[in-house]
């Protein structure tokens, strides 16, 4: 890597810890910190006690989003990876119906396709629950997932396969011990952005859940509503970890784990 | 040992709307290997993998020692693949690369450990059990991938431009160790090259193919001397050739008159217009002016080869090439042809 990039990479760093980070670990422990004070005048522990008060819902609403974000992604994952390798069989001219279908959700404003999702479940009467958020949150990061798996898809070279087959693999084994191996890092890329499309949503979550479902989104919008900063900052520092701690699993695992895996792709 | 019997083989593909194999009929013997020699595109790799259950025929049948293995899935054949690019998994080491197939067997740990310390030994490659497949050069990942497929005692081997993507001297190196492996194992075996030295120098028998058809099958020495058409004849060497008519035993051309053998086979030819070859080898340097089977021409160029002199000749608006074991004495010479060389097809 170049020195300019290098110096670039370090000013973005310093400049979302001087900028984000800083000020949101003062405000969890600020009492009071009025403008135009550079830094809190009282202290107090407070907003992190708040963790483990349950009526303050941050644990329950850190699970929820967990199990939310996780859900997302397996079903995402279930449904992605079988379309993509369906679209890889249809003909090259016929590719852009597949893609204006894939890509149709993108093209419609979210308020509009939520108000829709949620006309229809609550036909169905699933609305106001996990299930009717789990949906919601699934339209709108299906069509990132397929996108990204099948542009890896597309490189990716099938005689590998083939090789397995031959040397006695059954197509489960081929499927399991190659192909998910080979595209392990581009399933993870694409499960870390569907992960962190779903731990973000607020309009789609406080919609379809009907406000009974609390979701860290949720929690932090309600306490920056009512103006209590110092839990708002605890919850955003919440809502922080699990995609910093995936971000970082990913860097690793792409940069240790490659092993020349690209080669598999013609890339 | 395997013998492998192709039947009838048909394989058309509608996305690009072109016939790959258009009646493929073929017969390998237990221990005996087959190089098929095309151009690309002619459907040799297509053919290996409907022989591997890779990929559906149309119509016809692979049989197995008479065992017809059309319904019989690619993981339960027994015939392993190894291809151009190597190919090997990029997630495992070498070690488990070889083992990979054995572990699909479900063979125990310690065996599949044996069996791989054994074929690294053959393939020359002990202690490389840990590298990674990038951690090795084109060679040695070409060497893993044949002790990949040998490990799992193939019934059949099916190699596809094995050779390719290696330099001169590894090539010849590798095309080595595959004909030793191949007759040490006693493996049918086949290989598809694009490249006709690697096919002679590896296969007992050569299969010429063209556009999804066998065009000629038989040893080296038959495919070179006696083409069966006029393309296998310039897919073989550099022919020298040029058109004619044929007029009962003689064929009448623009440089000179050709008289065919008293026993030769092209005499049964109808007459008419005739496409003739002459391999560089048949000419040689005349004694005599004037007559039959002899042609003037000009040395254009001229250089030692080696072993031989090759010259570059031209013969009214014809460029032809003569290898022979003097160099030409002068620019302006006649060069008569043996009759017996003379290979003739109706145009």
């Amino acid at each position: 890597m170049s020195r300019f990039y290098r110096i670039v990479i370090w000013a973005i760093t310093l400049h979302i810890l001087l900028l984000l980070v800083i000020p949101l670990i003062l405000w969890t422990i600020s009492f009071r910190w009025h403008f135009p004070a550079l830094l809190p005048t009282h202290y107090s522990l407070r907003a992190w006690q708040a963790i483990f008060d349950p009526t303050k819902q941050i644990g329950v609403a850190l699970l929820n989003s967990l199990g939310i974000a996780c859900a997302v992604t397996v079903i995402n994952l279930l449904i992605g990876l079988p379309v993509v390798r369906m679209l890889q069989r249809i003909k090259i001219a016929h590719r852009w119906v597949s893609d204006l279908i894939v890509l149709f959700p993108l093209l419609i404003t979210p308020l509009a396709i939520v108000l829709g999702l949620y006309s229809a479940l609550s036909s169905l009467n699933i609305v106001n629950n996990a299930l009717a958020i789990i949906v919601a949150h699934v339209v709108a990061s299906l069509p990132y997932m397929i996108i990204i798996l099948r542009a890896i898809f597309t490189n990716f070279d099938r005689r590998y396969e083939e090789v397995a087959a031959s040397l006695g693999a059954s197509p489960f084994q081929v499927a399991y011990q190659v192909t998910l191996s080979l595209l392990a890092p581009a399933i993870l890329v694409s499960s870390l952005f569907v992960f962190l499309i779903s731990w973000s949503q607020y309009l789609s979550t406080l919609l379809m859940g009907g406000g009974r479902l609390i979701t860290l989104p949720l929690l932090m919008i309600s306490y920056a509503a009512a103006g209590d900063y110092p839990l708002m900052s605890v919850v955003t520092l919440i809502q922080f970890m699990p995609p910093l701690i995936l971000l970082v699993i990913n860097a690793f695992y792409l940069s240790g784990r490659s092993y020349g895996i690209e080669r598999a792709f013609a890339l | 040992m395997t013998t492998l019997t192709v039947r009838q083989l048909y394989k058309y593909f509608p996305t690009t709307k072109s016939h790959a194999l258009r009646g493929i009929n073929l017969q390998v013997e237990g221990g005996q290997h087959l190089a098929i020699v095309g151009p690309s595109g002619c459907g040799k790799s297509t053919l290996m993998k409907i022989i591997a259950g890779l990929l559906p025929a149309d119509s016809g049948q692979v049989n197995y020692n008479k065992q017809n293995m059309n319904n019989i899935a690619a993981h339960h054949r027994g015939a392993v693949m190894v291809f151009q690019d190597h190919l090997l998994f990029p997630f495992l080491s070498v070690a488990e690369n070889i083992s990979f197939g054995l572990r699909m067997q479900k063979v125990g740990t310690a065996e599949r450990k044996r069996q791989v310390s054994q074929i690294l030994q053959l393939v020359q490659l002990a202690g490389f059990e840990q590298r990674r497949p990038h951690e090795l050069s084109g060679g040695q990942q070409q060497r893993v991938a044949l002790a990949r497929a040998l490990v799992v005692a193939p019934r059949l081997l099916l190699l596809d431009e094995p050779l390719a993507n290696l330099d001169a001297h590894l090539r010849r190196q590798m095309a080595n160790l595959i004909v030793d492996i191949q007759q040490q194992l006693q493996l049918t075996t086949i290989t598809v090259t694009h490249n006709q030295e690697e096919a002679f120098s590896m296969g007992n028998r050569v299969a010429l193919m063209f556009t999804g058809t066998i065009e000629q099958i038989g040893d080296g020495q038959s495919l070179t001397s006696a083409p069966v058409s006029a393309r296998a004849a310039q897919f073989f060497g550099n022919w020298n050739h040029i058109e004619g008519v044929k007029r009962g035993t003689a064929i009448e051309t623009a440089v000179a008159r050709f008289l065919l053998p008293p026993h030769s086979r092209y005499r049964e030819i109808a007459d008419g217009k005739v496409q003739l070859f002459l391999r560089p080898e048949a000419l040689r340097i005349g004694t005599q002016k004037r007559g039959n089977n002899r042609v003037q021409v000009t040395l254009m160029r001229c250089f030692h080869g080696g072993s031989r002199w090759h010259s570059q000749l031209q013969a009214d608006n014809l460029l032809w090439e003569m290898i022979s074991d003097h160099q030409p004495p002068h620019q302006s010479l006649w060069v008569e042809v043996a009759p017996e060389a003379l290979i003739v097809f109706s145009l």
